[in-house]
């Protein structure tokens, strides 16, 4: 099994980075989470770790600039695996030309090439303190403005940026508790917990999300009998690489193609205007130990499945981790919430402001469904319970239930997402 | 009619307002400055430089009447009292007169005249109106004589007079433990006065660290000066061969005989500003000003003594600066805890940030450690072991919250700690970096490694 390096995208506005140096040697043998790459963008200096075990195989040479996405290099489990890749090469540190840019012209010769280096290889300016907190806490240092002399990042921009990611979009789904009031130790009280951190922005974020829009949830019961087909041939598809696909994965690609065909809904107030986002951004809610964080997949209409699967299983692993990018759970455009693992068939999402939008999935189960015909039957069908919740300042109950017929059209024939 | 001929008008011409002036002028702004009495304001004419300038002397003079313990023989050491006097007098005139040729040089306009502020935009002076678009209040602090039965606040004695004297009494007494008392009560002992330092509360130098307030009272006793706390001067009763003072202590009421009072607190001088219009509800207290230095007047701005908190030159100086930027338009903030404290005595005292126990009220889980310079080379060479670094970092981040130096030269040792501050080191870092050897520096970069718990040269 191989396994692709590719150039991580470190920020929204990033496209392309530098190859500044592989910090292991080709056909080395590397273990998953050792740091195997420096890149630098404009920002900042990022060191790139081992997704898996493996031996590495490197496809582009440092000094390379190379646009987010690009293959550099793989890991290859096997000792013949590398030997074949590296052979099929034409030879171990040679990358394979195609790939790379011709490097810029130099006008002033080397000196200047020089030069230009110098200034590219601009570290993170980050204050002692800042730079603690922030691997404390897992925070990428390159994903946070510094306010400091210079733009250095200084402890404030860190502990901001942590509630930032604390306060990120929080879900839906479950019904707020009423908060304890202040309890003095009296009989009969179990526990008392603190409204604060991740619990007081999702407090704050649910209660300002139902005050300062007109919330309506619709509902209907899906046939999701081919959906589950095709659950079950993506898993078979994919046995043999390790890959779980799950009814999000697939949920999330047939809300992004939904999403596409009524732009109306994929759309924010701002002011007295309403926009509608060209991008469609799909949070996806997850639960965490101490309360719930929504990842966004960004751009899920241009993504495969697959893609989405990967971006989602990396999403939510680093979620856990803490370690997600501010620009990981911001600026999503409308949000997936499943609680059909609990045994839930309809419930009343809450909108993820400043999102116009929420579908909530309840549980698969089976029922006896009546076949219409020119004799009806009765069928044992796979059915799933849809409730979406929409601003209805901006969004009619017509509208909002086209964009959930054409939801549910793809979850009853996912043929339709090839369409 | 001529209206805002002025980008910003400054009301005081001490550290605050000279500072704000030329950097108002630095970015472009039509400056005018308006000064009552001398440029350079109490620090220059009657605080910090005159009284150090003394001290320096009388310090100097101190060391040398141990002379045979550093190995020297030294005959017929005297002060030479008009010396003194000229060396003091010619570097504030020389001073001045540098503060004069920077407005100058600088192009900004000075006017020697008291002046009041109006409104927002007109300050008056000399019977004229001038028209600013904004202002910085740089009114400075004057003397608040404190009330004693039977002695009149004129025949009190204020740092003023101790500048100009040219005869020590035989015995002081010396009001209160500020910087500016402390300083006062030392130089009058080391040029060969007998002191009593009364103070209130229950230790010197309350707002500093409990444990550099022991070290320097431990100091000033040693030197043979009286330090009385917990005690208040209830009234003053004059006879042929002095001052008789009463005071009531916990201990029931005592007195001592003294031929002077000396006493130096200070209030924010805020005479021909509109109080009202300042929100300013407590005189003693000054006028208010937010973190950009704003007051509740729109467009006019404070610093420096008259918005109250410690009256330092050094903060007066970087309130200037900020409230000049932020007159014409920036959003520069000042962080007060970052301003470092100075006690000129000797040993000088000098501290950055949080002591021990404000920290520990903050909630800070601490890693503390202090170092004596009895075990610095550098001190033991100068016989100067009265002193300790202490460092006060948090547990988690190791982050600094304070830095406190008693001994000699701390005024100039903790510039490091606020450099460190300021530029966020953690505690790893100020043990990290290599110091010189032998130097008294050595000891704030052992009180870091201590406080990491990994001192090198301290006893087990």
């Amino acid at each position: 099994m191989s396994v692709e390096l590719t150039i991580p995208k470190l920020g929204m506005t990033m496209k392309e980075a530098k190859i500044t140096q592989w910090a292991k040697a080709e056909g080395e043998w590397v273990q998953k989470g050792e740091v195997i790459l420096v890149i630098e963008t404009e920002k900042i200096t990022f060191e790139v770790e081992a997704p898996a075990d493996g031996y590495l195989h490197i496809l582009a040479s440092p000094g390379k600039t190379l646009p987010v996405g690009a293959r550099v290099g793989l890991l290859l489990e096997e000792r013949e695996a590398y030997e074949a890749a590296a052979g099929a090469g034409k030879g171990p540190s040679q990358p394979s030309p195609p790939v790379e840019p011709p490097p810029p012209p130099a006008p002033g010769g080397e000196l200047a090439v020089k030069a230009s280096e110098r200034t590219e290889r601009r570290r993170v300016r980050a204050s002692p303190l800042a730079r603690k907190i922030a691997r404390d806490h897992g925070i990428e240092l390159g994903s946070i403005q510094g306010t400091g002399p210079g733009g250095r990042i200084v402890r404030a921009d860190v502990l901001r940026a942590l509630e930032e990611i604390q306060a990120a979009p929080q879900v839906p789904a479950s019904e707020m508790e009423p908060p304890p009031a202040e309890m003095p130790a009296r009989e009969g009280v179990r526990s008392v917990i603190p409204l604060e951190g991740m619990r007081k922005r999702i407090f704050t974020h649910m209660h300002q999300s139902l005050q300062e829009t007109a919330q309506m949830t619709l509902t209907c019961e899906v046939d999701a009998t081919q959906l589950v087909r095709l659950r079950e041939s993506l898993l078979r598809r994919y046995e043999k690489e390790d890959l779980r696909i799950t009814y999000n994965d697939i949920l999330v690609r047939i809300l992004a193609r939904s999403l596409l065909v009524h732009p109306e809904i994929n759309a924010s107030v701002e002011g007295d205007q309403i926009v509608q986002w060209e991008g469609i951004h799909i949070g996806v809610a997850m639960e965490l130990e101490d309360g719930l964080i929504v990842p966004v997949v960004r751009d899920a209409d241009r993504l495969s499945i697959v893609q989405i699967h990967h971006r989602l299983q990396d999403l939510f692993q680093r979620a856990r981790q803490k370690r997600l990018l501010l620009d990981e759970i911001k600026g999503g455009t409308f949000t997936l919430t499943n609680l059909g693992h609990l045994g839930i068939d309809a419930f009343t999402p809450i909108l993820n402001r400043p999102e116009s939008g929420i579908l909530g999935v309840g549980r698969i189960v089976k029922r006896p469904v009546v076949i219409p015909g020119p004799e009806d039957r009765v069928e044992i069908r796979s059915c799933m319970t849809l409730s979406l919740t929409v601003d209805h300042r901006i969004i009619d109950g017509a509208p909002a239930a086209r964009f959930l017929r054409t939801v549910a059209a793809c979850i009853e024939e996912p043929l339709l997402l090839v369409e | 009619m001529l209206s805002e001929q002025w980008d910003l008008g400054v009301i005081g011409g001490g550290a605050g307002g000279v500072a704000a002036a030329v950097r108002a002028r630095q970015l472009g702004a039509r400056v005018i400055l308006f000064e009552a009495e001398y440029l350079g304001g109490v620090c220059m004419n009657r605080g910090c430089i005159p009284t150090q300038s003394l001290m320096e002397t009388a310090r100097l003079y101190r060391t040398l009447s141990r002379a045979e313990q550093l190995g020297l023989k030294v005959s017929g050491l005297a002060v030479d009292w008009s010396a003194l006097m000229a060396k003091k007098d010619d570097l504030v005139q020389y001073l001045r007169m540098g503060t004069e040729a920077l407005l100058r040089s600088n192009g900004v306009e000075w006017v020697h005249a008291s002046a009041t502020l109006e409104g927002p935009h007109r300050i008056r002076a000399q019977g004229r109106e001038y028209q600013v678009r904004r202002v910085v209040l740089a009114t400075g602090s004057r003397w608040a004589p404190p009330a004693v039965e039977g002695i009149e606040s004129e025949e009190i004695l204020t740092s003023d007079h101790l500048l100009e004297m040219t005869e020590m009494p035989a015995r002081a007494a010396v009001l209160g433990s500020g910087p500016v008392e402390l300083e006062m009560a030392q130089y009058l002992l080391f040029m060969g006065c007998r002191v009593t330092l009364l103070e209130e509360g229950g230790r010197i130098l309350q707002e500093e660290d409990r444990e550099v307030a022991r070290r320097l009272a431990g100091a000033l006793k040693e030197q043979g000066m009286e330090v009385l706390t917990r005690v208040r001067v209830m009234e003053v009763r004059k006879s042929e061969d002095g001052l008789e003072v009463h005071l009531e202590s916990p201990g029931g009421s005592i007195q001592r005989k003294v031929d002077r009072i000396f006493h130096a607190r200070r209030a924010p001088q805020l005479h021909g500003l509109d109080l009202r219009g300042l929100k300013v509800t407590e005189p003693n207290r000054g006028i208010p000003v937010d973190e950009r230095l704003q007051t509740p007047m729109e467009g006019v701005f404070a610093v420096g003594d008259a918005t109250g908190g410690a009256m330092y030159s050094h903060r007066a100086s970087a309130m200037g600066l900020r409230a000049a930027e932020n007159a014409l338009g920036g959003n520069r903030t000042l962080d007060e805890s970052k301003i470092p404290r100075a006690y000129f005595t000797w040993p000088e005292v000098a501290s950055v940030g949080l002591n021990e126990r404000q920290a520990k009220q903050k909630g800070h889980r601490l890693r503390v450690a202090t170092i004596p310079y009895s075990i610095n080379a550098r001190a033991m060479m100068q016989l100067e072991t009265d002193g300790a670094v202490k460092v006060v970092a948090d547990e988690q981040y190791g982050e600094l919250l304070g830095v406190h130096i008693v001994g000699p030269y701390a005024t100039e040792l903790i510039s490091e700690a606020v450099l460190a501050m300021e530029l966020e080191a953690t505690v790893e870092e100020l043990a990290e970096a290599v110091r010189l050897h032998p130097t008294l520096s050595e000891s704030q970069v052992e009180a870091a490694r201590e406080a990491l718990g990994r001192g090198i040269y301290v006893l087990r």
